[in-house]
């Protein structure tokens, strides 16, 4: 294997390897554009030229193969720097620099390297810059500005490559030059977002986040999407209690992609009708009205309490969904197990609370949950001491069970339209006191006597578990809004109001004793600087759905 | 004067020329007939190897060198392109083939087919040339007709076809990788090099990509071997070539002359001299992408060596003569403007380059140029050199480097008079039209 030097540093290599990759994994960086870990290679950008001792020539890093032993590489020598400087005085010769107004500035490649390659003034004389549309329509979710545009083709690479859907290409030539939508078609992939994370400029933008915010101004919380199965990692971005954007995380240190229904599902808990606070139905039994905290457990408790006394403790059941992380099922099946009740049932529809379609064999699968794996296995540890969804609602509808504690977001909407949704409808109109714990307002709250508002995923911690079996962490990125809590703190005061045992709150705590009692689990550590805790030991067997995406996506394509 | 018989052109005064029963009557398709019948590939590869063909496109690589470069024979077919995609500017010279001996190109072709065992050719024909294509199009369909191409070449068996694809008008076509994008369909923007085209070329096979003046030379030099054509021309550079000669000459044209003809005789003993009352003040030797020269070097051999050693390149033969009359801004601003224009767009210092230096040329023309200008037009110049992915910014900035450091006064006339100092030039009064 070939034997390198770059910059006075060794490092061995296989053959082939190119220079870029060899000086990222010393940890050196060589400026680029056009490069992209995860696309093919287009060489075009010239931004990323080193020199290479007896050479003649400067060659591309990202484009030149290290196959011979000894080669020395200087990636920052006064002929590098000078063509560092060069191209950049090129790319930024018809740049607008609207910065004040684009949505890049503060992330843009250009102005990084700007500041930290060139720092010259431009020479331009009194010419006009070369003027481009700088609104155009590409898609559904994104508009190009072609003036701003370094032509540097990752657009164009990502449509082809990833999304398999290549609609994008150049036209013109020279300076001339623009990315383009092929005739009658449009940029309207479920990956379409996607171009404007690598878009190194701010030529491609998304109309989701365009002119609202700057990025400076965004805190960024690292999580796991939570609209399908795939459990994509995510950095949240948000200020003021306000998601604007998702944007890809990190996986072992690899970048991902996001798809579009995926990245945008957070606008659901943006919603102004969400409850800011517990909501109970008075004694005229017809409108919700808030109440505190003290008033709702009271309320709740008390209900709770009452059946039991009056008709035993299995009167009471639980319906617990895929919507919510391990650590949550794990609490709420122990409050059951206080409570001496076996009737509480696992709620895991492929529905979820956004509708992705398809799966695509990308990243996209049917399961529209984040936590469907966790659940059930979670649920299945607790061996007889559950039941079954539909004998829950036989249960109910036979009056055996009179109260319902109900935690979901959506549980009416995620269920199948028809018979099924209007016998669950009608098991919710029988008991005596339904408990609804959800961050959202929908027809299974209203129904509620009692509304607790949990916490969107956005708004506390825990775990998740992927339909390959790992359990991801999510992080808390700000506070539930109003007086809304997180749903373990939620059940940590159920728990107090009946009078039993202290439960804790903490995700971390929770995790801990999750690990050493439900199978799976076992081994694994909470630990906060990591995001993946782990993969669960047993191979999934009831999800035939999740085998037609490719496993956890191989990120380092 | 030069003492050499032509070898291309030798017969391209007989009328008809283009028609195969006329080529065969001038001993076309004699090579072919040697090849086929006494030579074995190798053999063939061999000799073109030895006389050290060199590219008449422009690059001056030798053709046997570059046929040795493709890989064992494997699954994948093997492709022959010909680069027919004439477009360096004061370049007119394979047009001629095309045109006057077209079958000489086809007897080129299929040695080269039977020595490479190749099976399939392009022939990449520029846009614009809807006569030559008319010429190469019916010498095709006679070859097929004599049993020439087709199934069983020359009855040998060996299936062989021509296909001629035209080009769209784009100069970077001719240029050897994005000749091979625009083939498969794709805008002509070259590619990353290795793999060269010997190794993954159209279609991801194997492919040669050779000039039509280098593929009529192969019959000659198969009929007369490789030592008859080593005894012609100048060291290391045998053989004759066809010049464009054109500009401000009495009789431009076509001419084949032996490599190593100084530029001197190219212009006064074979083109006719420069107009009367006219005197030389440079002359660009092998297209615009060559550096262009001063009287003093006029001495220089043109061949692919002695014009790089000093500086500037053989080229494609155009050789452009310009005499005293002509501006020199203006010049190398009309040059920019094409280079500005044919750049690919994909690699940032081409594509914003040569924009900016027309644009700062045409400034400095019209009189509204800087000292400062004059200066930032050759830095830019030298910053697009040697860092993109083909060679047209290499192209476009060797004109502007040399044109600036020999004719400087001139560029710095048009500063200080804040205005072209030439009236536009022309043939003097009484010259005969160069058109034609």
């Amino acid at each position: 294997m070939p034997k390198i030097t770059i910059d006075g540093q060794e490092i061995t290599v296989e053959p082939g390897t190119t220079i870029m990759r060899a000086a990222e994994r010393l940890g050196i960086f060589i400026p680029h554009y056009c490069y992209h870990r995860r696309l093919s290679v287009a060489g075009n950008c010239r931004m990323c030229l080193v020199e290479v001792e007896t050479w003649p020539k400067l060659v591309t890093s990202c484009t030149t193969p290290v196959d011979k032993d000894g080669l020395v590489v200087h990636t920052s020598s006064d002929r590098v720097k000078h063509s560092q400087k060069a191209v950049l005085e090129f790319l930024l010769l018809n740049h607008p620099l609207d910065c004040p107004i684009c949505d890049k500035a503060g992330e843009c490649a250009l102005q990084d390297l700007y500041f930290d390659f060139s720092r010259q003034d431009s020479r331009l004389g009194p010419e006009e810059k070369v003027r481009k549309p700088k609104n155009t329509d590409l898609g559904q979710q994104i508009v190009l500005d072609a003036e701003r545009c370094i032509l540097c083709t990752r657009c164009i690479r990502f449509m082809q490559e990833v999304a398999r859907d290549p609609v994008l290409g150049l036209i013109e030539r020279g300076n001339r030059t623009e990315i383009t939508v092929f005739p009658d078609r449009r940029l309207d992939s479920r990956y379409s977002i996607n171009t404007t994370d690598l878009c190194p400029v701010g030529a491609l933008t998304s109309k989701e986040f365009r002119f609202k915010e700057r990025v400076w101004f965004l805190d960024h919380t690292p999580s796991i999407c939570p609209h399908c199965s795939t459990g994509c990692p995510v950095i949240l971005d948000h200020r003021r209690r306000r998601i604007y954007r998702m944007m890809p995380g990190t996986r072992e240190g690899e970048g991902t992609w996001l798809c579009d229904p995926g990245r945008l599902g957070y606008g659901l808990f943006n919603d102004p009708d969400r409850p800011q606070s517990p909501l109970i139905r008075g004694s005229d039994r017809s409108q919700q009205s808030p109440v505190d905290w003290d008033e709702a457990l009271k309320q709740a408790s008390s209900g709770l309490k009452d059946i039991m006394v009056k008709t035993g403790s299995s009167s009471v059941g639980g319906i617990f969904s895929n919507w919510c992380t391990n650590e949550e099922a794990f609490v709420f099946l122990r409050l059951f197990k206080a409570f001496g009740s076996v009737n509480v049932a696992c709620f895991d529809p492929v529905q979820g609370l956004i509708d992705s379609g398809p799966a695509d064999g990308i990243l996209i699968r049917d399961d529209k949950n984040p936590n469907t794996r966790g659940v059930r296995e979670i649920f299945a540890s607790a061996k007889g001491r559950t039941k079954t969804l539909p004998d829950l609602i036989d249960g109910i509808l036979s009056r055996k069970i009179r109260a319902l504690y109900v935690v979901d977001p959506d549980l009416l909407g995620r269920t199948p339209d028809g018979k099924e949704r209007k016998r669950l409808r009608d098991a919710l109109k029988k008991v005596k006191l339904l408990v609804v714990q959800s961050p959202l307002t929908n027809e299974t709250s209203r129904m509620a006597h009692v509304h607790l508002p949990g916490a969107a995923w956005s708004e506390k911690e825990g775990t998740f578990t992927n339909g390959d079996g790992l359990v991801q962490r999510i992080q808390q990125a700000f506070s539930p809004p109003g007086s809304g809590l997180t749903d373990l703190e939620i059940f940590r005061r159920v728990a107090k109001a009946m009078n039993l045992k202290e439960v804790s709150a903490k995700a971390a705590d929770l995790f801990v004793e999750l690990a050493s009692t439900v199978g799976p689990f076992k081994g694994m550590r909470f630990q906060t600087k990591e995001q993946t805790l782990g993969r669960l030991k047993t191979p999934e067997s009831g999800d035939p759905k999740s085998q037609t995406a490719p496993a956890t996506p191989d990120l380092s394509r | 004067m030069i003492q050499c018989e032509p070898i291309l052109t030798k017969d391209f005064d007989t009328p008809d020329l283009h028609r195969l029963d006329v080529y065969r009557s001038k001993g076309g398709y004699r090579a072919l007939e040697k090849a086929v019948n006494r030579m074995d590939p190798a053999a063939v590869v061999a000799e073109i190897k030895k006389a050290n063909l060199r590219g008449r496109g422009g690059a001056g690589f030798p053709a046997g060198l570059k046929w040795s470069f493709l890989p064992p024979k494997g699954e994948k077919p093997r492709y022959l392109c010909v680069n027919a995609d004439e477009g360096e500017p004061g370049t007119f010279k394979d047009k001629a083939i095309l045109e006057t001996s077209p079958h000489m190109l086809l007897e080129g072709i299929v040695i080269a087919c039977h020595a490479l065992d190749i099976h399939q050719v392009f022939v990449y024909i520029r846009g614009e040339f809807g006569r030559p294509r008319r010429f190469l199009q019916s010498a095709i369909d006679e070859a097929y007709a004599a049993g020439i191409l087709g199934p069983s070449v020359m009855g040998k068996g060996f299936a062989l076809d021509v296909t001629v694809q035209r080009g769209a008008g784009a100069y970077i076509c001719g240029e050897e990788t994005g000749l091979i994008e625009s083939l498969e369909g794709r805008p002509g923007k070259p590619r990353i090099k290795p793999p060269f085209p010997a190794v993954v070329g159209a279609f991801g096979c194997p492919t040669v990509v050779n000039n039509v003046e280098t593929l009529a030379f192969v019959p000659h030099i198969i009929d007369r071997g490789a030592d008859w054509w080593l005894s012609i021309g100048s060291e290391k550079n045998p053989g004759t070539r066809l010049f464009s000669v054109s500009g401000n000459v009495v009789k431009p044209g076509v001419y084949e002359l032996p490599l190593g003809t100084t530029i001197r005789e190219i212009i006064y003993d074979v083109a006719g001299g420069l107009w009367a009352g006219r005197s030389l003040k440079a002359v660009i030797p092998g297209g615009v992408s060559a550096a262009v020269l001063d009287p003093d070097e006029i001495d220089t051999k043109h061949d692919f060596d002695s014009l790089g050693a000093i500086g500037s390149m053989a080229g494609s033969g155009g050789v452009i003569v310009i005499d005293d009359s002509t501006c020199m801004v203006r010049t190398l601003e009309r040059i920019l403007r094409f280079f500005a224009h044919e750049s690919c767009g994909q690699c940032t210092p081409c594509r914003e380059g040569t924009d900016w230096c027309y644009r700062i040329l045409q400034r400095i023309e019209r009189g509204q140029g800087t000292s400062e200008d004059l200066e930032t037009l050759v830095s830019v110049a030298k910053n697009m050199m040697g860092i993109t992915i083909c060679v047209l910014a290499d192209g476009a900035a060797a004109p502007i480097v040399s044109f600036v450091d020999k004719f400087k006064d001139e560029f710095t006339r048009h500063v200080s008079q804040k205005r072209c100092p030439y009236p536009l030039s022309g043939p003097p009064d009484g010259t005969t039209s160069v058109e034609g």
